[in-house]
């Protein structure tokens, strides 16, 4: 990379998150403001490395019952019958509705584990101190950023069907214990998003 | 930049950040949800079926007593192609009921004479049931084709075997009853090595106290119509049995005390209520031909039923008949060496008809017992033995050049009057001669003297002459018939005295009619005594072929004995 390019760091300016004013950087206990629109400023998210790590692994273990366990249950004529995610896709297959099924694998199975895998490989990237391939670790973490609003598309439509399919004992469907896994599962990958700082990804570069 | 200040402490951030709390929070939570799964991990075990047509994966349970207990989590077929494996997950309290003797089927809904059932399976699908067994624990099973057993089969029941020769219209489910009420069911049937039907049947709590170790089963399916030389019987249990086919059962009377039958006795299954009522010693008799013995007649010792004829058939050797029969446990008393069966069967001679009641009841087989040790097999003879009973009179044997029409049973006479019979005939040993023996009933025995002359009364004898006219002889007119034998014992004095008395006397009711000359016949002139000394038995007469006109004319007094 260009060794004389200026950072903003080496010229001690600092850039608000929020409203992206730039600030001279000042030392001192107190917490450093943005004048403009009054939000924290850092150099670098604090301790964002340690937090985004401990989320990505919660949400790692948090995926195991997410998809083990049922994420519903459809009573039909009285029989209750629980679904996993995944037996709820082959559901989908089997009646013949392949762009649901898409959809929902993907929002559901490869949306989180694409999320916790990227964000886990450019934190080791980060670590090893990785000096390839920065432009792509930087479009992997925007994409998922960008997605990840969309993995709370299975809760959406479990609450959509229980609220829709609710026929008494003929018909109706509940949410089963899987279904709070998976929330948490995408809270924390948001949350794990959130944390890390993108501006590490160029630190050692 | 130097200052005054003292700058602060420079210090590298202890402990671990707060955040670490959320992945150890999400570690116990999948802990304890993977702890609890394994804890209540359900049973796995393989169900091999036939056929697993409506078994679902997923979807079809396994139903004990109306809970759900298992569930099929997969199938699939076997290598072989020919049956299919069901893997059932059970529910872990299902683990000590899947044992070795643990039995599956599946449920489908069945219509049947008896009633609809699994109809609940319309609607929710076949399920799979089972019947907890014993032996060791077992996670490969292979399931029964059809239910095994009614689910009825409550506990405390009686489970016992019936053996049969045929199945008849016996089925699963068909029902046993005593004195009318249902008792219990079939559950199963089988064959055995020997090509019998193995019943078994489980009697309800209630009636198993009735089985007794010498109870009777019986067929009862359907309508009994039998008909026959004796009438005809139409029998018939309750409704159901005519379609449903059923067992009846009894406990004959002379066995109140017989202990109770326990679980996995065995029991015959009679055809019918009449095998079932007659069974007692089996016997054989071997008979030359079948004629007139048929299944179910009777046989009759002194007129009363005492059993029944089973089976006729043919023996091995295609020489005869055998015949089994049953008699009655009570009469085995009479089955001894020496015993002797024949076939009672109506006749009709002209002499008169014989047995005419087996003309409207049927033949039937009587027997003569015998003294010797109990023995089951005897041999039939083709006719009446010609020694019936045991006679006390007097046996005396007459030799005759030919036998003539005389038979055993034929009368033997004294003025005509039946005095005794003729109880059987043989070839001499030289073949010389026929030998009848006679037996002179007890009054009549002081008739027959060493002098006394025998003759062949059979018949018409017709003396013709030129000079002499025709003269025709008879006996008795059955003598005439059936043939006979006549007997005269002259007087000591000469036969023309006797003659010229007898003339005088003008018959027998004459001189009879004198009660004093009767009375006091020891005294009377010597004339008048009989000749030759009283005989004991086994005495030898000639038979002769006729008579002489003299011997009808001897009339001694002879005292009669009591």
């Amino acid at each position: 990379m260009d060794k004389e390019r200026l950072t903003a760091r080496e010229a001690g300016l600092l850039n608000c998150l929020d409203c992206h004013m730039l600030t001279t950087k000042r030392d001192g206990a107190l917490q450093m403001r943005c004048p403009h629109c009054g939000a924290r400023l850092h150099l670098r998210k604090s301790n964002g490395m340690a937090r985004t790590w401990a989320l990505l692994i919660t949400s790692l273990i948090l995926l195991l019952p997410a998809n083990l366990l049922p994420i519903m249950t459809v009573t039909y004529l009285g029989e209750k019958e629980p679904n996993t995610i995944i037996e709820g896709i082959e559901h989908f297959i089997q009646s013949g509705d392949y762009f649901i099924a898409i959809i929902i694998f993907f929002a559901s199975i490869l949306v989180p584990i694409f999320k916790v895998a990227g964000i886990m490989l450019i934190m080791i990237s980060i670590q090893k101190r990785w000096k390839t391939w920065l432009k792509h670790r930087t479009l992997m973490f925007r994409i998922i950023k960008f997605i990840g609003r969309w993995s709370m598309l299975d809760i959406f439509v479990i609450a959509v069907m229980v609220a829709l399919v609710n026929l008494g004992t003929l018909t109706s469907i509940t949410p089963a214990p899987a279904a709070t896994y998976f929330a948490a599962v995408v809270i924390s990958t948001i949350l794990a998003s959130n944390t890390f700082d993108t501006r590490l990804i160029w630190e050692g570069a | 930049m130097e200052s005054n200040i003292p700058e602060p402490e420079m210090k590298s951030r202890s402990g671990i950040s707060p955040i670490w709390i959320l992945p150890i929070v999400a570690l116990l939570v999948a802990g304890w949800i993977a702890y609890k799964s394994i804890v209540d991990a359900g049973i796995k075990v393989t169900i091999r079926f036939d056929n697993a047509q409506g078994i679902e994966k997923g979807k079809t349970r396994v139903i004990y007593r109306g809970m759900p207990i298992g569930l099929v989590t997969n199938l699939s077929i076997s290598e072989d192609f020919k049956s299919t494996e069901v893997l059932v997950e059970f529910v872990k309290e299902a683990h000590e009921q899947l044992r070795k003797n643990t039995r599956f089927w599946m449920v489908a809904p069945k219509i049947s004479l008896k009633g609809i059932t699994g109809l609940e399976t319309i609607l929710k699908g076949n399920y799979i049931t089972m019947l907890p067994g014993d032996g060791p624990e077992e996670r490969h099973f292979v399931a029964l084709a059809k239910p095994p057993a009614s689910l009825s089969a409550e506990p405390g029941g009686l489970n016992i075997q019936l053996i049969a020769d045929n199945l008849g219209s016996l089925s699963q489910g068909s029902e046993v009853y005593y004195k009318g009420i249902k008792a219990g069911e079939i559950l199963d049937f089988s064959l055995n090595d020997q090509g019998k039907v193995i019943i078994d049947v489980h009697i309800d709590r209630k009636f198993a106290q009735r089985v007794k170790k010498s109870s009777r089963f019986y067929n009862v399916s359907g309508i009994t119509f039998e008909a026959g030389l004796s009438g005809f019987k139409v029998s018939a249990e309750a409704l159901s049995t005519l379609m449903m086919g059923g067992i009846g059962f009894f406990n004959p009377e002379h066995a109140k005390d017989i202990k109770k039958a326990a679980n996995g006795d065995s029991f015959r299954l009679f055809k019918n209520i009449d095998l079932a009522e007659q069974e007692g010693k089996r016997i054989t008799l071997l008979f030359d031909e079948a004629k007139g013995i048929y299944e179910k007649i009777q046989i009759r010792y002194k007129g009363v039923e005492i059993g029944r004829v089973f089976s006729v058939e043919l023996n091995k050797e295609i020489t005869g008949i055998q015949v089994t029969a049953s008699i009655q446990k009570q009469y085995r008393s009479l089955l001894r060496e020496g015993t002797q069966f024949w076939l009672v069967e109506p006749s009709l001679g002209l002499a008169g008809a014989k047995n005419l009641e087996t003309i409207v009841t049927g033949t039937y087989i009587t027997l003569r017992p015998g003294k010797g040790k109990p023995k089951r097999t005897f041999k039939g003879l083709g006719a009446p033995p010609t020694y019936l009973e045991p006679r006390k009179g007097l046996k005396i044997i007459l030799i005759a050049e030919r036998l003539g029409s005389i038979k055993a049973n034929d009368p033997v006479y004294f003025r005509q009057i039946k005095v005794g019979e003729v109880t059987g005939y043989r070839l001499s040993k030289d073949a010389t001669s026929a030998i009848i023996s006679v037996d002179i009933e007890n009054p009549y025995a002081p008739l027959v003297r060493t002098t006394s002359k025998f003759w062949n009364a059979s018949g018409i004898n017709i003396d013709f002459s030129l000079f002499k006219g025709a003269k025709v002889r008879t006996e008795s007119m059955q003598s005439i018939l059936e043939g006979g034998i006549a007997f005269a014992t002259p007087g000591k004095v000469s036969a023309t005295t006797e003659e010229t008395k007898f003339n005088k006397a003008k018959g027998v009711v004459l001189e009879e009619s004198k009660p004093k000359e009767a009375n006091d016949g020891g005294q009377t002139p010597i004339a008048k005594q009989p000749s030759g000394k009283p005989v004991k038995n086994g005495a030898k007469f000639v038979l002769h072929n006729e008579s002489k006109d003299e011997w009808l004319k001897w009339r001694p007094k002879i005292v009669l004995g009591k």
